[in-house]
């Protein structure tokens, strides 16, 4: 091992500690709270020498000095005329919704969640996994409020639950906490989507975690469109139980400076998983979408689709790890990463892994970095629509493998926003 | 119902020995064991180096000093201890060879028994042959028909005395001193490997080949090879590499640098089959070799490799594709099998426009062994219209061996196209029994099931190396089936 | 030459055949028909010695010798071919290249010494004419890419070569147009012979109007429940095997 030198970024966790507790905390994942602050103790602070943070730079973020939150300006409304269930968070605090709690069904915040003494809350509180990562302990050891989402057996969620959390302007650190428990043959449908105020500058380092039990479905879609000039890493970890089906589609329509580590862990046989996802960075932007699937039992099934454009001088990364374990036969699993590089000075990372214990397996995986089709593109103007249009039918066409999974509404709003921020509407 | 269920051709194959492994009863002039200024003095003054060369290597050393065994690989061994091994051992022979047929009869014994037959060599095939056993070049063949064109073949000692002005000039410029802690290792204490210069607008008219073998117990083979393309020119080189059954781990640690100029090519074809240790990984190779080269404008380099032995291999053969419109190969297959473990892959670097490289692996893993892919796929930003195709698959024998893939892709040019493709997956059961229904037996269904799989690779192999390597896939990997 | 008795066999937890027993002269051609799922190709696969099949009640004899102690190689060795009803890609290793092996292994195994260069390339130019086998299919790789037709008729080719004491033809038939039918069962019959039977497996009486049978059998529920001459063939053409299989149920 080479020798570092880097000593534990003790000083900004405690920033960030004492921060999120003026603002307030949540600690009713209380185990997992300490076992995060154990983790913060003897974990390194993450360099590019570090091969998952090899392309992720996160240097600058040791000197950041959380500011106290500000008084929430206006939070953007978000599909509007969707019929949901709505919780909205800002700066990891609640600020409103419709709070759920009968016959087993809570959908609110954490902290109210505190009351129930739920044996669910307790299995996903004790035997959390972490990944040994700085930035998720440092979640876990300060957590803030965020959605809970229990379905119990056999239930299913009437309407979509939408949880939206904004961060406000300035140095803001938000670490929510959000929490999803779906019982056995249930089935819930989430949309978690994040927004930023213009004038943000600071961290949003969330967490989202999430059991599927036996045969229970756990449909989510994630939505970032963040503005400003914040920061935003995600720890996403899921538990799939037999049988279980879990779909996570992420969107990232905006973000200045943005991490996804997602985690799906197969612990049963013939589970299920779709993750897709599409990002397209552009100006002096950053998205990094991690990903790892671990097949730990036989039968399992995933698919994971991600789709990425980089313009002007962006820089997208893409990194999946398709891990099938000892004894787990019989898995079929697929992954493919295609990028689009447009810009002269813009950067496409992407190491698609595959880590195969067993035998009797069938797993691929493809990536491609590439431009445009010229002919086709000369196609379409041959057709008569401009060299504009006819981009933006393509970027279209080439991201709709991922986009057409959302619902509608969804689609509709990345698309556009894609537009604009493309220049060519 | 089978014999298979038992199957007793597992068993047999795990207590197969190596059919490499005999040790050649030479009286070897061997250094004690250690590492330090003294002992590369010595290595400098045994070869009757000039001064600029000892400078180099102790130079190297204090680097190396400074450097970590690296960890990053998918790979778990024990490091070895680096002052236990004797770093330079010499057949004895008082008179300096001119010729092969002057090559002590053992030696020549063992060369036969590797299925290298010179003599029949030089006769048939015209393949000329440098022999390097345990440190130092034996014998050169074919030197003077080379040397009318201007071809230089010989031994990396010779070329330091010889042609000093080329060694010195390119040794160290395609893998630096400092590049890794092997490197810088085998900079400090390299003892012979081969020097080839092919002048302006030559073609080599003959495959030029090195057969390197570890025999001394205790020993680290450290040889350096330099090939040096002039302009338009063209070579193809082989090295084959065997090493006896010993019950220490045994280090090798190469340096290969090739230098393409403009127009020229490089064909550098290697058969690895170090002894891989036993069933239960006592013993074996440690294979860890830095292998790079440049190409100029339009210049073309194609790496071809038959893996097949040591214990642990590190290994990434890998190109610089400077010059615009140069052309960058990796062709590999590695078997793993028992408790070998190997991390191996390539990168190509993509520096100039319309450059193009091409990656196509194969890994089977067998037995209990640990193969993994890493690759590199680099477009720079000055890579126009530059474009990399991959393809890296693995198979499957056995329900205790892994398979693993790790590329790295980055890309900076939005005119740069990469793709990569990447498989993992059984050995078919439905190919296995139609064999057998035809009458082969199991061992020959793998062997010919597995050389299909690996035909792109197996292919681009000159022929006498491309026979070697089928039989060598298939003995390596005989009732691996799990 | 061939005879089972009493084969009863299952595949995990199913028993698919039960108590088959059947009997095969030298130089016979032998039909097996059947309704789907009768367990014909199960059958096919035993002979071969596909081990995912377990025998757990009965035998079988093959020149006197229990070919249940012999592996799928020994078999082959013993002259046991069998046209696979789905022959296998092999990628990579050419069709020309396999069959050299093959021969050569079983001659090996039988103690004869190899087949000479010449004699095989000979014997390869006879055998390819005989079922119109393109040149370039010879030195493709094996059914990799072939159409439906050219996998059977490379299987037909192949058991020209091999020269087979019991030719197994497992629904050589289907998917096959009427020009690769006319060419398979030429090569067929071209090869019949006093010394060599073959067991043609099929579910429709089409390709026995070119492969003309001498004894013909229906298999249902895993045993034979019928035999008769080739005119038996043309009845279950017209009159299904609903007959057979009522009147079965009477006697029971």
């Amino acid at each position: 091992m080479m020798e570092t030198t880097v000593t534990p970024a003790t000083a900004l966790a405690e920033r960030v500690a004492e921060a999120v507790n003026q603002a307030g905390s949540c600690s009713v994942l209380d185990a997992r709270q300490s076992l995060g602050k154990a983790a913060l103790e003897s974990l390194e602070y993450p360099t590019t020498r570090n091969e998952r943070w090899k392309y992720t730079r996160v240097a600058k973020l040791r000197d950041l000095r959380p500011a106290s939150a500000s008084s929430p300006s206006n939070i953007p409304p978000v599909l509007a005329d969707f019929n949901a269930h709505r919780l909205t968070f800002v700066d990891g605090q609640f600020q409103g919704g419709e709070v759920v709690n009968e016959s087993g069904v809570f959908i609110g915040p954490l902290s109210k969640a505190s009351q129930l003494q739920d044996d669910r809350l307790k299995a996903l509180d004790q035997d959390y996994f972490a990944d040994n990562e700085w930035f998720a302990a440092l979640q876990a050891a300060a957590p803030q409020d965020g959605a809970c989402i229990l379905i119990p057996d056999g239930q299913r969620t009437e309407r979509p639950i939408l949880v939206h959390h904004h961060l406000t302007a300035g140095d803001v650190v938000a670490q929510p906490q959000h929490v999803m428990v779906v019982g056995e043959n249930a089935h819930a449908e989430v949309i978690l989507w994040t927004t930023c105020d213009d004038q943000a500058t600071g961290l949003m380092n969330g967490a989202l975690t999430a059991d599927v039990a036996k045969h229970g479905h756990l449909s989510l879609e994630i939505v970032q469109d963040e503005q400003g000039s914040s920061h935003h890493i995600a720890h996403q970890q899921f538990r799939q139980a037999e049988s279980s089906r879990l779909t996570v589609r992420t969107a990232t329509a905006r973000a200045h400076w943005l991490r996804n580590d997602l985690h799906i862990h197969q612990g049963g046989q013939h589970g299920h998983s779709t993750f897709h996802g599409c990002y397209l960075p552009s100006g002096n932007t950053f998205v990094d979408h991690h990903t790892r699937i671990d097949h730990a039992e036989p039968d399992g099934h995933s698919d994971e689709l991600y789709k990425g454009l980089a313009a002007d001088t962006a820089t997208a990364v893409f990194n999946g790890k398709i891990m099938v374990h000892k004894d787990a036969q019989r898995i079929e699993a697929y992954q493919r990463n295609a990028n689009l590089l447009l810009g002269e000075r813009s950067g496409v990372y992407s190491k698609p892994e595959l880590e195969i214990y067993a035998d009797d397996v069938r797993c691929s995986h493809g990536c491609t970095i590439g431009q445009f089709d010229a002919e086709a593109l000369f196609y379409l103007r041959s057709r008569g629509m401009t060299e504009t249009k006819a981009r933006n039918l393509m970027v279209q066409a080439f991201l709709s493998e991922v986009l057409d999974g959302f619902r509608p509404e969804i689609q509709q709003h990345v698309e556009q926003v894609y537009a604009e921020r493309l220049g060519w509407n | 119902m089978s014999a298979k269920e038992d199957n007793p051709l597992l068993d047999e194959f795990t207590r197969k020995e190596y059919e490499f492994g005999f040790t050649t009863d030479i009286e070897a002039d061997k250094v004690p064991p250690g590492l330090n200024e003294d002992v590369i003095r010595l290595i400098s003054a045994k070869k009757e180096e000039p001064q600029w060369m000892l400078d180099w290597r102790l130079q190297a050393f204090e680097v190396w000093n400074t450097m970590e065994e690296p960890d990053w690989a998918h790979v778990n061994y024990t490091k070895p201890d680096y002052q236990a091994i004797s770093y330079y051992s010499a057949p004895k022979s008082k008179v300096p060879l001119g010729s092969l047929d002057e090559v002590d009869p053992e030696l020549r014994a063992t060369m036969d028994k590797l299925g290298i037959s010179t003599e029949e060599q030089k006769r048939l095939s015209g393949v000329a042959v440098d022999f390097v056993m345990d440190s130092v070049s034996v014998a050169t063949s074919f030197k003077d028909k080379l040397a009318e064109l201007g071809i230089i073949f010989c031994s990396m000692s010779e070329a330091i005395k010889e042609h000093p002005e080329l060694v010195r000039k390119h040794l160290g410029t395609v893998v630096p001193v400092k590049d890794n802690f092997f490197s810088a290792l085998n900079s400090a204490v390299f003892t012979d490997g081969s020097f080839c210069y092919i002048p302006k607008g030559s073609r080599c008219p003959m495959e030029l080949s090195t057969y390197f073998r570890i025999n001394e117990a205790g020993t680290g083979q450290f040889e350096r090879t330099l090939l040096i393309a002039e302009e338009g020119s063209y070579v193809s080189y082989l090295e084959g590499c065997t090493a006896p059954q010993r019950d220490e781990n045994q280090l090798h640690a190469a340096v290969v640098e090739l230098i393409a100029k403009d127009d020229a090519e490089i064909k550098y074809s290697t058969v690895q089959n170090w002894y891989p240790g036993d069933a239960e990984g006592k013993g074996g190779v440690f294979n860890f070799v830095t292998k790079r080269g440049i190409c100029e404008t339009r210049a073309k380099i194609s790496w071809t490799q038959v893996e097949t032995g040591s214990a642990v291999t590190w290994k990434y053969p890998s190109c610089i594709l400077k010059g615009d419109g140069s052309v960058g190969e990796f062709y590999s297959v590695a078997v793993t099998n028992n408790a070998q473990q190997a991390d191996t892959g390539t990168k190509m670097v993509h520096l100039g426009a319309n450059t193009h490289s091409t990656i196509i692996s194969k890994g089977i893993s067998a037995g209990n062994s640990q193969n993994s892919y890493r690759g590199l796929v680099q477009m720079g930003p000055r890579a126009r219209n530059a474009r990399n195709f991959s393809q890296c698959d693995s198979l499957l024998m056995t329900d205790t061996s892994g398979a693993h893939t790790f590329p790295y892709i980055e890309s900076k040019h939005p005119t740069a196209q990469v793709e990569h493709e990447a498989t993992t997956s059984k050995i078919g059961e439905d190919q296995i029994f139609y064999c057998l229904q035809r009458g082969l037996t199991e061992e020959q269904a793998i062997g010919l099931i597995v050389n299909g799989y690996a035909k792109e690779v197996l292919n681009k192999l000159p022929m006498e190396f491309a026979v070697e390597a089928r039989k060598l896939l298939t003995i390596s990997l005989e009732g691996s089936v799990g | 030459m061939l005879k089972i008795v009493n084969l009863h066999a299952r595949i995990g937890d199913t028993e698919i055949l039960k108590g088959l027993t059947l009997e095969l002269g030298a130089g016979k051609v032998h039909a097996i028909m059947g309704p789907n799922g009768s367990g014909k190709s199960t059958l096919a696969s035993i002979l071969a010695g596909r081990d995912e099949y377990e025998v757990t009640e009965g035998s079988i004899t093959f020149e006197g010798v229990d070919l249940l102690e012999l592996d799928a190689t020994e078999r082959a060795v013993a002259g046991i071919f069998l046209a696979f009803q789905y022959p296998v890609e092999i990628p990579g290793v050419s069709n020309i290249n396999f069959l050299r092996t093959a021969i050569n292994s079983i001659r090996e195994q039988r103690e004869e010494g190899p087949l000479s260069g010449k004699d095989f390339l000979a014997k390869v130019k006879a055998c390819a004419q005989l079922v119109e086998l393109d040149g370039k299919l010879r030195d493709r790789s094996v059914n990799e890419g072939f159409s439906g037709g050219e996998k059977k008729r490379n299987e037909i080719f192949q058991m020209a070569m091999l020269e087979p004491k019991l030719a197994i033809l497992d629904e050589t038939d289907s998917g096959l147009d009427i020009d690769a039918l006319r060419i398979v069962s030429h090569g067929v019959n071209t090869m019949r012979d006093p010394n060599r039977s073959f067991l043609v497996i099929t579910h429709y009486q089409r390709l026995l109007d070119h492969i003309v049978p001498d004894h013909v059998h229906v298999l249902a529920g895993g045993r034979i429940v019928h035999s008769g001459g080739k005119e038996l063939a043309l009845e279950l053409e017209k009159k299904g095997y609903d007959w057979i299989l009522d009147a079965q149920a009477e006697k029971a």
